[in-house]
């Protein structure tokens, strides 16, 4: 049996015990959280699309305000992190990898409307980047033909670079959505 | 031997095997500290130099004159705004571009190197812009991708650096262009310093430094750990401001002034020492080929006269800037960039090579390595820095 054990990635296959972790989007223009979320891959791949637009840095939250529900993706932007000052977000590009872990404090409500109306943008990417992650669905049709076409390098529509290519060129919600909607038109989706 | 040390990288000046004078080990290793607490592992920076009033640190003056990058007296009639001295500057390229000369600028996707290209596509006919290629990295199209699809790729050649690196020494016609220089005449000298203070104390930067100077200090100290060092940077640059005839009076233009007075030569030395000293070619040779587009006298002389509540900036993060982006926004129209793009550190910094630990430069241009070079470097040692 050892001699199946080849090397570090040996998968066992249990599932994950390690405790849960939580991350933020915290955007120092607008003093608040912008998402939160388990997903750290999730949180980065939105980082990038929306860094274009609106710089944000991710943090690591304390489970526990998850587990007590104190702050969540619907009141978030009320919410900031308590020390700015500890967080380099000038040099956050030249380190991509540093993810601070922060306390949290209620937020400056006078940028509320704002941050709101921004938030709205980071909710819309986070809605297509969990399409993305999810597509194909495991129980469609078509599940073999993506995966062949995909590992053959068969003809075949790249829907993620299609999409991301959308949202990270888009001035607003709106033509996002109207392009999105004629790209899913355009392939029968 | 009749070289000379001009020039020292402050950051290993703590080095114990130098022979740095008692009466000046407290600066030496507060410069140290704010080295290393500014650039982190960036490429290191070489010793602040004042360029006016008093010369409070321990290093001579000569690299200013060495380098010919003094600082123009302040001008009480200059009354251009950022608008007309940008556009003015692209009078200067087409000068250049009437020489057939190849223009080659440097596109990192922030808000300077941004400034520079939309300023060229304002002012400059079809015949002209095909004289000029961007130069740029996948970082420099991640920090804006819009930009990069809708204005460069329609409009110029495009050169990916990482790719095809810029041998400028090999184009005997080519001109490079950059944004070195920027940072200083609108911000400070360390972005941790304003920008850390606008995301929640911005009305600090509009304070009396004269008057209230404890909630500085203690900011200071808050943000850099260290009040001592708090303590010597407050005392340094406020011998610096009163020894000039300057109306600095807020926290933001005091340290406005600390970058723009002492990090200036550093900034526009840079660009040389981290990568192009490798093109075999001196500074003054290289300078021949090198165009850094906020280095002029109407770009300083707007930096001198933009002084004051208001002037450069109102007081949050994202106004920081103010006059560039609202320059590219009245060209792209691109409300984001205008209303949220900041002042950060960009992602790709193309074409730097690691220098190791590249430690002094000689007045003949020649650049010492601490660890290769300790033994000339002992021998040249400048007299005024032993005790």
């Amino acid at each position: 049996v050892n001699s199946l054990i080849v090397s570090k990635s040996f998968d066992f296959g249990y599932p994950n015990f390690e405790p849960p972790r939580w991350y933020g989007l915290w955007c120092p223009v607008l003093d608040c959280f912008m998402l939160v979320h388990y997903d750290l891959n999730l949180l980065l791949e939105i980082q990038l699309l929306s860094s274009p637009k609106i710089l944000t840095v991710p943090v690591e939250l304390d489970i526990e305000l998850a587990k007590q529900r104190t702050i969540d993706n619907q009141c978030c932007v009320g919410w900031t992190v308590q020390a700015p000052e500890s967080i380099n977000f000038t040099f956050v590009y030249q380190k991509p990898s540093q993810i601070w872990a922060v306390n949290i404090q209620p937020g400056d409500r006078k940028n509320l409307d704002e941050a709101s109306q921004v938030q709205s943008w980071f909710v819309f990417l986070l809605e297509w980047a969990n399409w993305v992650k999810n597509y194909p669905p495991i129980n469609v049709d078509n599940r073999v033909k993506n995966f062949i076409c995909h590992v053959m390098d068969l003809p075949r529509v790249d829907y993620k670079q299609k999409i991301y290519k959308i949202l990270l060129l888009a001035n607003d919600q709106t033509q996002a959505e109207q392009e999105l909607k004629q790209l899913l038109q355009d392939h029968g989706l | 031997m009749d070289s000379k040390i001009i020039a020292i990288n402050q950051r290993f000046l703590t080095d114990t095997r130098l022979p740095v004078g008692a009466d000046i080990k407290k600066d030496v290793e507060m410069l140290a500290y704010f080295g290393q607490f500014c650039y982190k592992d960036q490429a290191s920076d070489f010793a602040l130099i004042p360029r006016a009033g008093i010369n409070n640190l321990p290093f001579e003056n000569s690299f200013v004159e060495i380098l010919g990058l003094g600082m123009p007296a302040p001008d009480p009639t200059f009354n251009l705004t950022w608008e007309d001295v940008t556009d003015a500057r692209t009078k200067d390229i087409q000068h250049l571009i009437n020489n057939n000369k190849k223009i080659y600028v440097q596109w990192s996707g922030g808000i300077d190197s941004t400034c520079i290209v939309v300023a060229l596509l304002k002012n400059l006919n079809r015949q002209s812009l095909d004289q000029i290629t961007i130069c740029l990295t996948y970082d420099s199209v991640m920090e804006y991708p819009s930009f990069y699809k809708d204005h460069l790729l329609p409009n110029f050649k495009i050169q990916d650096i990482n790719e095809h690196p810029l041998e400028l020494h090999k184009l005997q016609d080519g001109i490079l262009i950059d944004g070195h220089g920027a940072d200083t005449l609108s911000m400070s000298m360390s972005p941790s310093l304003d920008v850390n203070m606008a995301v929640r104390q911005g009305d600090l930067l509009n304070q009396s430094w004269r008057t209230k100077p404890d909630a500085l200090i203690d900011y200071l100290a808050k943000v850099t750990n260290s009040r001592d060092f708090a303590i010597w940077y407050y005392d340094r640059i406020s011998e610096s401001v009163q020894s000039v005839d300057l109306e600095i009076e807020t926290y933001f233009d005091f340290m406005w002034w600390a970058g723009f007075n002492y990090d200036w030569i550093s900034q526009l030395f840079s660009q040389w020492f981290h990568k192009l000293r490798y093109c075999n070619k001196d500074f003054q040779q290289f300078r021949k080929k090198y165009f850094p587009w906020y280095s002029n006298a109407d770009y300083q002389l707007w930096s001198l006269k933009n002084i004051g509540v208001g002037a450069k900036h109102n007081n949050t993060l994202r106004s920081f800037k103010k006059d560039a982006k609202k320059y590219c926004y009245d060209y792209t129209n691109d409300v984001w960039n205008y209303r949220y793009q900041i002042k950060i550190s960009s992602r790709g910094r193309p074409g730097y090579i690691k220098t190791g630990q590249p430690f002094a430069v000689t007045d003949d241009f020649r650049v010492l390595d601490l660890e290769k070079d300790l033994d000339l470097i002992l021998d040249l040692w400048p007299t005024h820095l032993k005790s």
